[in-house]
């Protein structure tokens, strides 16, 4: 089950914050996520140090350990940093995760490409959440295939 | 033949190379770049959603002109001039449609109760692809520059009209339609011919 999905901007700024727990603790994901900010920044930093010809991988995998949720990161090309926190006890594998930061990704490259979105400011878009709210129900739903 | 010739200075300079032929086609996300462009570039000049329509319809309008000139020009089988409305109509939907788009679009048909308008309607039109309208806009649809685009050949090709796009909800779902009202002088000169 996704409980969360965080869209953070350049400067840091989180674009997007949906929380899908039902609205309790929305405090809760907001630290969360901040906290894995530190981790994308660390990330940064050792790409950076191992020189200019080490790749970095777009998926980071799980950022840090915490118990009863499970919080993988992704950071695209452009600097913006995505960040999903499942349940504990959701077990799909890491390939699955990394297909779903994929169509996150393009989801907030059509978001960026409508003419009335605005820099910097928290994404509002009729097409995004239809879109997002049908990604997360096929996640939940284990219908979301690597395809 | 042309070995005791001097050496030709053709092809050395551009203007001597035969011109290409171009590609027909241009990709998507160049197309909804500059679209995307044109959309800011009225937002910023205009205080209403109606205004906008009206700019984005105009620039569409000056499209439309050269599009039924190019279009006419590059028809393969000798362009006949449509004097009918239907005529007209169908070259829009099939031709420019696919020229412009690629595919024909969706459905064309008349009001019931009205002979002088007709309504072009499309699914998603390709250049609403990546725009998603804030609430504050209302019920702006950027295909009035599609709207703009029908209005400049059904005027260059002397059936002046009002052509207008609007979102239709069918379902769940929405759906663009283009209506054209044809002026009395079209419906009284179509009475005449028929």
């Amino acid at each position: 089950m996704i409980e969360c999905l965080c869209i953070i901007e350049k400067d840091n700024f989180p674009a997007l914050l949906r929380v899908y727990s039902g609205g309790k603790d929305l405090n809760k994901y907001h630290y969360m996520c901040y906290c894995a900010i530190d981790i994308f920044e660390e990330k940064e930093q050792a790409a950076r140090a191992g020189g200019v010809g080490k790749q970095v991988d777009s998926y980071l995998g799980t950022l840090y350990p915490a118990q009863e949720h499970k919080i993988h990161g992704y950071i695209t090309n452009t600097g913006v940093r995505m960040v999903m926190i499942l349940d504990e006890k959701d077990g799909k594998d890491g390939s699955l995760v990394k297909a779903f930061f994929k169509k996150l990704h393009s989801l907030h490259a059509e978001c960026v490409s409508n003419p009335f979105h605005r820099d910097g400011q928290p994404i509002v878009s009729k097409k995004l959440e239809r879109d997002l709210e049908a990604l997360v129900r096929l996640w939940n739903s284990d219908a979301f295939s690597l395809r | 033949m042309s070995s005791g010739n001097a050496p030709s200075k053709a092809n050395k300079t551009i203007v001597d190379r035969p011109m290409p032929r171009g590609k027909a086609e241009v990709s998507l996300s160049s197309f909804c770049f500059l679209f995307s462009e044109i959309v800011q570039y009225c937002q910023n000049r205009v205080n209403t959603t109606q205004e906008l329509e009206k700019m984005l319809a105009e620039i569409g309008h000056n499209v439309g002109v050269r599009m039924l000139e190019l279009s006419s020009l590059r028809e393969k089988a000798g362009f006949k001039r449509e004097i009918k409305i239907v005529g007209i109509l169908s070259y829009i939907k099939d031709t420019i449609w696919k020229v412009m788009f690629g595919k024909v679009a969706d459905s064309l048909e008349r009001v019931t109760d009205k002979e002088d308008e007709y309504m072009i309607h499309e699914k998603d039109p390709l250049v609403n692809t990546y725009i998603s309208v804030p609430k504050e806009y209302g019920h702006l649809n950027c295909a009035a520059f599609v709207a703009g685009i029908v209005q400049g050949i059904l005027d260059s090709a002397d059936f002046p009209a009002r052509v207008t796009a609007h979102t239709v909800p069918v379902g769940a779902d929405t759906r663009t339609t283009i209506l054209v009202k044809f002026t009395p002088q079209v419906m009284e000169r179509e009475k005449r011919i028929a």
